[in-house]
């Protein structure tokens, strides 16, 4: 079992246990680091190298509470009149995300694969999904899910979180405080810092 | 400079906090190895040959006296009473224990610095002209964007894993010191007719493996529409930019790939989404900005000694230090010295603690408290009147910084390489020494000479727009060098070529005499080093510095990765 985050616009966060399959399982423990090594250096790490990053093939995570996740191929293909029970699908890194332009009626979750914790693709698929597309629905992220992305998640519009397995779900609900205050404008629609012209008319609102 | 409100306070001091509680999860075994990677990298922290390092950010390189002396107590408190200014306007400290390091970034805190985002695959610290606000030839202060750019890309959610690195340059002169065109993305800053500051957006510069020069995108971008069109770049990069393999990830790989007409209109079509947006700055953003970069409270009246001339006429040390290490100011009675980082024996861009607390002082009493750090790895006082020009110098001669140098063949750029970084093929630092010795008597005569040393292709040290480069590489588990020839980066921005085969590190500083030989013997009047080469070729320079002595090249073909 893993558990699901729902961030409600008023900061409150909501936990909900999730099935098997709608989340990524936890990894093998972690060896403890030996600082005494690590303060040493790393010597030459050149033939360490590896250039070449395999790419996801397929999602990582197969369902939700209610049932399985299409892709988007698959989404696209259905006929939208026959949408009786709530959908969700699951974008890929590489899915274009305005492919869905037109075609939101009928979703209630779009899933988010982050396969990598360290590819941001799905920030910006975020992003566009809220910000372009006016998406109103619940936004998911699934795959590498950990603690210390979910603040930036956050920030593209993404409101539900399918945690890693191994995660502390109590660190986890603290991290969306992590910042008191946040400067650029971002899919949260949320306050920021820098004076543009949006933030002078709130402010005057 | 900017002064932090209560607000960015809050959040550097929020980021110590927070990577203190990463370093404990990681430490505890709560993250693991590769996950801690990138959260300690975006806190500018590497683990290299011998021991952690840390990366503090000097946002457009312009630190406080203060905050220098902190950097000096740093040295003495976590690292061995020294650091080491680079390229980038950076300082790192090279012996740090990874366990301090939220303890120094506390300390950091105190003088509103940091080190976000100065590495990891994110939007790095910003760079800009080390003379911005006192150059002659300036059109626009670029430092007020440059902030603005700093703000907006701290922490930036969406563009915190890009596919590689994301590196911000500005330039508001009429010549580039910021090296502008070797960056992700470059912006010449300009005022239009009507006086309304402008951008020209370059994209996909760069140096390592593949280096280009950034081509022009877009023209006469206004500035408060300089947030939302970085935004549609780096949102266009993000999506589509390689992921499957490190070495092709950069943003330079895929204009090259698309063309920059494609890429520009890819770019385009985003910006027409974002444009008038809420990232929009407001009207009354530059000029508020432009407030904390405003001139000091400069004397028009001349104080002090008087007697510039005369002391130039009576100490051939001093005339050759005004002449090189004092640039023109905007203000005829003041001037912009550089301090020199490269006297010999000292690996080029270190500075101990004692003498960042020293330069502290002088720029106390001397320069309004400011110091700037130039990405040719020295330091700049940049407002000191030219009555001070004797005093100053005296003081710093006592500190073993009046290394009359400045754009001299010893000036030379130089990455740590394998004395610390864990990618080197090749050490650097002592091959910069060789050559710093072998051309010191000469030096003066020679006059501008731009040599830079890499002690890889990765190009930290500017091998590539070095009017000399060197270039460290690996033969069979020797450390071997490659020469080049014709880089620049002032006016124009070119990229240097590979001359003859790789030579050992004995021969380097002889082969280079050879081609300063060779300009000296066949220079026209005033003509710089860089303008014979251009004049003569490079064969003709490749011809000088290999013929005289064929049996130093080694036996393996030519090397061409570096392009
Ligand atoms: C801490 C040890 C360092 C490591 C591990 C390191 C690593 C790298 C790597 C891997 C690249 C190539 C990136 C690419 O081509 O995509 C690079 C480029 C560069 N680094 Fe470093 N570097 C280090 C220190 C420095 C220092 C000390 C400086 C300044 C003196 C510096 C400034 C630069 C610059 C200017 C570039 C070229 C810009 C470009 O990538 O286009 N780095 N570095
Ligand atoms: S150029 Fe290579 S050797 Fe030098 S610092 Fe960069 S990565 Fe290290």
């Amino acid at each position: 079992m893993s558990t699901l985050l729902k961030l409600f616009a008023s900061g409150d966060v909501v936990t909900l246990p999730l099935p098997d399959g709608a989340f990524r399982p936890a990894p093998s423990p972690n060896p403890l680091p030996n600082m005494d090594v690590i303060n040493q250096g790393q010597g030459d790490v050149r033939s360490l190298i590896r250039p070449n990053v395999k790419q996801p093939e397929a999602p990582s995570v197969a369902a939700w509470e209610h049932g399985t996740l299409l892709t988007l191929a698959d989404w696209l293909k259905r006929d939208a009149a026959n949408a009786d029970a709530p959908v969700g699908i699951v974008l890929m890194p590489t899915d274009d995300p305005l492919a869905l332009a037109g075609r939101l009626d009928g979703l209630a979750v779009i899933a988010v694969e982050f396969a990598k914790f360290s590819d941001g693709r799905g920030y910006s698929i975020a992003t566009l999904l809220r910000s372009r597309l006016g998406f109103k629905g619940e936004i998911r992220a699934v795959g590498d899910v950990l603690i210390d992305q979910l603040f930036a998640m956050a920030r593209c519009g993404i409101d539900s979180f399918a945690l890693r397995g191994d995660q502390d779900v109590e660190v986890a609900k603290r991290a969306f405080e992590t910042f008191p205050a946040v400067y650029q404008w971002a899919a949260d629609e949320r306050d920021f810092v820098l004076a543009t012209q949006a933030n002078l008319e709130r402010a005057a609102a | 400079m900017y002064i932090y409100n209560a607000i960015d306070q809050s959040i550097v001091d929020a980021r110590v906090k927070q990577f203190a509680d990463q370093t404990e999860r990681y430490l505890s075994g709560r993250i693991s190895e590769d996950e801690f990677k990138p959260l300690r990298l975006q806190n500018g922290v590497y683990v290299e040959r011998h021991s952690p390092l840390l990366r503090v950010a000097i946002p457009y390189g312009l630190l406080s006296s203060r905050q220098l002396s902190m950097l000096a107590q740093i040295g003495r408190k976590y690292d061995r009473g020294f650091g080491h200014f680079t390229t980038r306007q950076n300082i790192q400290f090279n012996w740090v224990k990874l366990e301090q390091v939220h303890e120094i970034l506390a300390d950091l805190a105190s003088v509103q610095m940091h080190a976000i985002q100065t590495s990891g695959s994110c939007i790095r610290n910003v760079t800009t002209d080390h003379l911005a606000g006192v150059a002659h030839d300036e059109r626009v202060d670029p430092r007020p964007l440059a902030e603005l750019m700093r703000q907006w890309s701290t922490l930036n959610p969406e563009f915190a894993f890009l596919p590689r690195k994301f590196k911000v340059a500005y330039n508001g002169a009429v010549e580039d010191r910021a090296a502008s065109e070797v960056h992700d993305l470059a912006f010449d800053v300009y005022r239009d007719e009507a006086g309304e500051v402008r951008l020209t957006v370059k994209v996909g510069g760069g140096q390592g493996r593949t280096p280009r020069v950034a081509p022009v995108i877009k023209t006469g971008l206004h500035w408060r529409d300089m947030l939302s069109y970085t935004e549609a770049v780096l949102r266009t990069y993000n999506r589509w930019g390689r992921r499957d393999n490190i070495y092709k990830a950069r943003i330079k790989i895929l204009v090259d790939a698309l063309g920059a007409e494609r890429f520009g209109e890819e770019v385009e079509q985003e910006f027409a989404h974002v444009q008038g947006g809420p990232a929009t700055l407001a009207a009354s953003e530059l000029e508020r900005m432009t407030a904390f970069f405003g001139a000091p409270a400069y004397h028009s009246a001349v104080s002090g000694d008087q007697d510039e001339a005369r002391h130039r006429l009576a100490d051939p040390r001093f005339n050759a230090w005004v002449k090189r290490n004092v640039a023109k100011h905007k203000r005829d009675n003041y001037g912009a010295v550089t301090i020199s980082l490269k006297p010999l024996g000292i690996a080029p861009g270190d500075a101990t603690s004692d003498q960042m607390d020293a330069i502290a002082d002088l720029a106390d009493r001397f320069s309004f408290g400011q110091i700037r750090v130039s990405h040719h790895q020295n330091l700049v006082l940049a407002d000191v009147a030219r009555s001070d020009l004797w005093a100053l110098y005296q003081a710093l001669e006592a500190l073993g910084l009046s290394e009359p140098n400045v754009g001299l063949a010893t000036d030379i750029i130089c990455c740590p390489g394998g004395d610390y970084c864990a990618l080197a093929n090749a050490k650097s630092i002592p091959v910069a020494a060789a050559v710093q010795e072998t051309l010191a008597a000469k030096a003066q005569d020679i006059g501008t000479l731009a040599i830079k040393m890499s002690g890889c292709i990765n190009a930290c040290g500017h091998h590539h727009v070095g009017h000399i480069g060197i270039l460290g590489v690996d033969k069979k588990d020797e450390e071997w060098y490659q020469i080049l020839v014709g880089g620049r980066t002032d006016t124009k921005t070119a990229l240097g070529q590979i001359v003859g085969k790789a030579i050992p590190r004995e021969a380097v500083a002889p082969t280079i005499e050879r081609m300063t030989d060779f300009y000296l013997a066949n220079r026209k009047g005033g003509e710089l080093f860089i303008d014979a080469v251009e004049r003569l070729g490079k064969a003709a320079f490749h011809d000088a510095a290999f013929q005289a002595d064929p049996t130093q090249t080694s036996p393996s073909p030519q090397i061409q990765e570096a392009n």
